[in-house]
């Protein structure tokens, strides 16, 4: 299913060595050029456009703050998915521990204020939805990552193992799992079509 | 000759390249005979383009068009035929809308212009340094203080 031969996107090891450094166009530039990439892996992770753009942020965020600490010893995408999957974790105990006090407080949260959504978009954002919702449901998340890294963005095994801090057979236990179901899930919803045309 | 079964099976596990057909294995070769398995291989990797195109925020007709180029012989007519058909309704939605939410970073030359305004609108503390960084909504622009 990848088409891509190369990880897609690489940052200039030098923008990365200004913005350690402190340059603050090189560090406004650096999270200009991590922005689709960051927001690629949280969209993965969450399968939740909004919930995405939140986490992007609290990321670029974490980022800057923990700059000073990647030491060029591995790939800065490396570095980078590091820390966006760790903050995201940290967001997600974070909710965790704010939901059991919501619920234990009998409490009833609405996650998106009213009208933080235009009503002409809903239609729209859900023909948009249909194959995002397809990955999200069929697979969970590592495998959605697996299958995202390796197969969409073309890192190679091994890199991903480092990336995710698994075990290479982990990760193409997670890879085999992922391509057969989802692959099966798109040949069973082509079905009639396939065979039509066939 | 590889059976119709066991290239059905291959095709949900093997490597993204095999499904292309690429060079002479015995699933390539199957595929560049069989009109209905080169038609499933096509489908797979059309969606594989199309989810791509969405987690990257690519124009996603734009995308599967030029993917589909890369098929295998028999699947390329197939999957031309399959786009419009089995996908119209999906990449209308994809396409005309553009998947607002979840679009990169713009490179058009008037975003860059909404820069300079947001930070107009924005008292950046002394000492402190502010970064723009525009989103997939127009509306929306993040102005990062550090």
């Amino acid at each position: 299913m990848s088409q891509n031969a190369a990880p897609t996107v690489q940052v200039d090891p030098v923008l990365v060595r200004r913005a350690r450094e402190g340059d603050p166009p090189a560090v406004e530039a650096l999270a200009k050029a991590i922005y689709p990439l960051v927001r690629r892996w949280t969209l993965v992770r969450t399968g939740d456009p909004f919930d995405a753009d939140d986490v992007t942020q609290e990321i670029l965020m974490q980022v800057v703050r923990k700059l000073e600490s990647f030491e060029g010893r591995s790939r800065f995408t490396t570095w980078l998915y590091t820390v966006a999957r760790n903050t995201h974790l940290d967001l997600q105990r974070a909710e965790h521990a704010h939901r059991r006090r919501v619920d234990a407080a009998g409490g009833v949260e609405r996650s998106r204020p009213p009208g933080s959504v235009d009503p002409g978009d809903d239609i729209d954002r859900e023909r948009s939805m249909a194959t995002l919702l397809r990955f999200v449901e069929v697979l969970p998340p590592r495998q959605r990552e697996v299958f995202n890294l390796i197969d969409l963005e073309g890192y190679s095994a091994p890199e991903v193992a480092e990336m995710m801090e698994i075990e290479p057979v982990s990760v193409r236990a997670n890879l085999f799992k992922a391509r057969t179901a989802l692959r099966a899930r798109i040949l069973a919803d082509a079905s009639e079509l396939t065979e039509e045309l066939a | 000759m590889m059976s119709c079964t066991e290239a059905r099976r291959l095709l949900l596990e093997v490597e993204p390249s095999a499904l292309r057909g690429d060079g002479d294995t015995p699933l390539a070769i199957h595929l560049r005979g069989c009109r209905s398995c080169s038609t499933a291989a096509g489908v797979i990797l059309s969606e594989g383009a199309l989810l791509d195109a969405i987690l990257s925020g690519r124009d996603a007709v734009e995308e599967v068009g030029a993917r589909v180029a890369s098929f295998p012989p028999v699947a390329r007519n197939r999957v031309r035929t399959f786009v419009p058909l089995a996908a119209a309704a999906l990449l209308a939605g994809v396409v005309l809308t553009r998947f607002p939410g979840i679009r990169p970073e713009p490179e058009a030359p008037s975003r860059q212009i909404v820069s300079p305004s947001a930070l107009a609108l924005v008292e950046v503390p002394e000492g402190r340094n502010a970064a723009v960084i525009p989103t997939s909504d127009p509306d929306l622009t993040i102005v990062w203080i550090y």
